[in-house]
């Protein structure tokens, strides 16, 4: 109450200032945030000619198509999308199932040599992806992975972070749901799949959209182990239509390029963003 | 086929181009950590303000850049940059400042901090907002009763609450600035004009996949491990043992 008091007591007029301050300093990181993508849509419906101009306009003077007509001649993008949707969604699958599998298995069982097991896996945790990036290409092309699907699912289908990730969460389920589920007579694999995955559920969440995102975003290893165009995922697709004319660089079809590549990550954003923004609190704050 | 023993750790200590590349990526990575840091330290104690209204679409805006994939942003502010036609030259000669090089030698690695700054602080607004709002607010209530002002909260209430986290996030930062490829590869089409924009992982992708010195790319490899290793074990020696005691 005295708290009430006291906001009253100051003027009208200093919160008005206050208010004004936050938002102008709110809406010009709006502005920056969502310029270059608003420039990106509008950049590709320009004409050729207009790109080039020195006028500054954010609407096109006339809306033109000709850049994604380049775009998809030029590149099998739809082909391209398939291949980042069918690889980011396998990838997902198999590394939440195998991640969680052995959370669960390090939160709530005890095995031989358990704890060295763990403290190696947070010691892998410290080794960054590009160390091993000569030695895991090397691996592909002895099993004649390069140039196929597998290689960009295999390797990421169960990471240390994730693993990590789910046991810390698993820790929280109590024993005592566990074992009167095993008292019922349900065998370790079914307490896992109708005890333990409900009641992580949030986790499972955060943990898959990171997963998918990575993968989606992911440029280098794509790069090294994919050859042919009608298997590159799309980031990899669109890096390459900077070389793709030879004289100049094709600013529209490359703005169209992005436009259809960004597109379909939003609208996930969109429709989960509750699952992200929770999914960075669950990672980083619990940490 | 001879083993080599360590012949390649012993080239890459006389190599110049790794320095420059260390070199670059250190620039990279102090150009932009401080100032992102407090960039998202503000907007999350603006959003977080009690006056604010819509939190929700600002930290959806906010977070916007950072789903994005970072080829496509690149690709986007390729253009932006553009010396010629570019729009941030265009708004700048309006303001009456001359025409910048930004992909050019002088100017690639600040067009690169500026990419990771629009792309980033998004992440580490919302980790924050994140601590923030988990920052009991009986601490604010007791501070106000005892007359304490707006800049009293924040220097003795909100910082020393969050240097755990901001700690958390200097590191996760200067982790992934260590391992930065996507920015440079596709901003400057490699390393940039003379290498000024080459990063260590750059290096390592040219030396290994396009030159293919696999060996002294796995070197190089290595030397990454080492340097965040290091810089790692620097900073929690630095200020990690306050805030996890």
């Amino acid at each position: 109450m005295k708290f009430n008091l006291l906001k009253k007591r100051r003027s009208s007029l200093k919160i008005l200032a206050t208010k004004f301050i936050i938002y102008l300093i709110l809406l010009a990181g709006t502005v920056v945030a969502l310029f270059p993508f608003l420039w990106m849509a509008s950049s590709s419906f320009k004409s050729q000619a207009e790109i080039f101009s020195t006028a500054i306009k954010l609407i096109p003077s006339k809306i033109s198509s000709e850049h994604y007509k380049f775009a998809f001649d030029a590149l099998p993008l739809w082909r391209n999308l398939f291949n980042t949707a069918l690889v980011s969604t396998s990838l997902t699958f198999l590394s939440l199932f195998f991640c969680s599998l052995a959370g669960f298995a390090f939160a709530k069982y005890s095995f031989p040599a358990r704890e060295p097991l763990f403290y190696f896996l947070l010691a892998t945790m410290m080794i960054p992806g590009e160390t091993g990036l000569v030695a895991a290409f090397i691996v592909m092309n002895v099993l004649h992975w390069v140039d196929t699907y597998w290689a960009l699912i295999i390797p990421g289908a169960a990471s240390a972070f994730g693993i990590f990730f789910m046991r810390q969460y698993m820790l929280t389920v109590p024993n005592d749901i566990l074992e009167a589920a095993i008292i019922d007579g349900c065998s370790p694999f079914e307490v896992y799949l109708r005890i333990v995955l409900p009641l992580v559920k949030p986790a499972i969440a955060a943990l898959g959209i990171m997963t998918f995102m990575y993968s989606w975003n992911d440029f280098l290893w794509p790069l090294i182990v994919m050859r042919s165009p009608e298997k590159f995922t799309l980031m990899v697709a669109i890096s390459s239509l900077v070389a793709i004319s030879g004289f100049s660089t094709p600013w529209g079809a490359i703005m169209a390029g992005c436009t259809f590549a960004i597109l379909p990550l939003i609208v996930v954003f969109l429709l989960f963003q509750r699952q992200f923004v929770s999914g960075i609190m669950l990672g980083a704050v619990k940490r | 086929m001879k083993p080599i023993k360590l012949q390649n750790y012993l080239t890459l200590i006389k190599d110049d181009v790794f320095w420059l590349a260390l070199k670059n990526t250190l620039f990279m990575w102090l150009g932009h950590v401080f100032i992102m840091l407090i960039l998202a330290l503000l907007l999350a104690v603006t959003l977080n303000s009690k006056y604010v209204r819509m939190k929700g679409f600002f930290r959806v805006v906010y977070y916007l850049p950072n789903v994005t994939a970072t080829v496509a942003i690149a690709l986007v502010f390729g253009l932006i940059f553009n010396t010629d036609f570019g729009i941030l030259n265009l708004l700048l000669q309006k303001i009456g400042i001359p025409t910048i090089e930004w992909l050019g030698m002088d100017w690639s690695k600040v067009a690169i901090i500026l990419l990771v700054l629009w792309r980033a602080t998004g992440w580490y607004m919302v980790v924050l907002l994140a601590g923030l709002q988990s920052i009991n607010p009986e601490l604010y209530e007791a501070a106000i009763v005892d007359g304490a002002h707006a800049r009293h909260l924040l220097l003795y209430i909100t910082l020393p609450m969050l240097k755990g986290l901001l700690f958390f996030c200097f590191i996760i930062d200067t982790i992934g600035s260590f391992r930065i490829f996507t920015e440079p590869y596709i901003l400057t089409q490699g390393g940039g004009p003379a290498n000024s924009s080459l990063s260590i992982i750059v290096y390592l992708f040219q030396t290994g996949f396009q030159w293919m010195k696999m060996g002294y790319a796995a070197a190089l490899g290595y030397a990454v491990f080492i340097l965040i290793f290091l810089a790692s074990l620097a900073q929690v020696k630095m200020w990690g043992q306050q805030t996890f005691e």
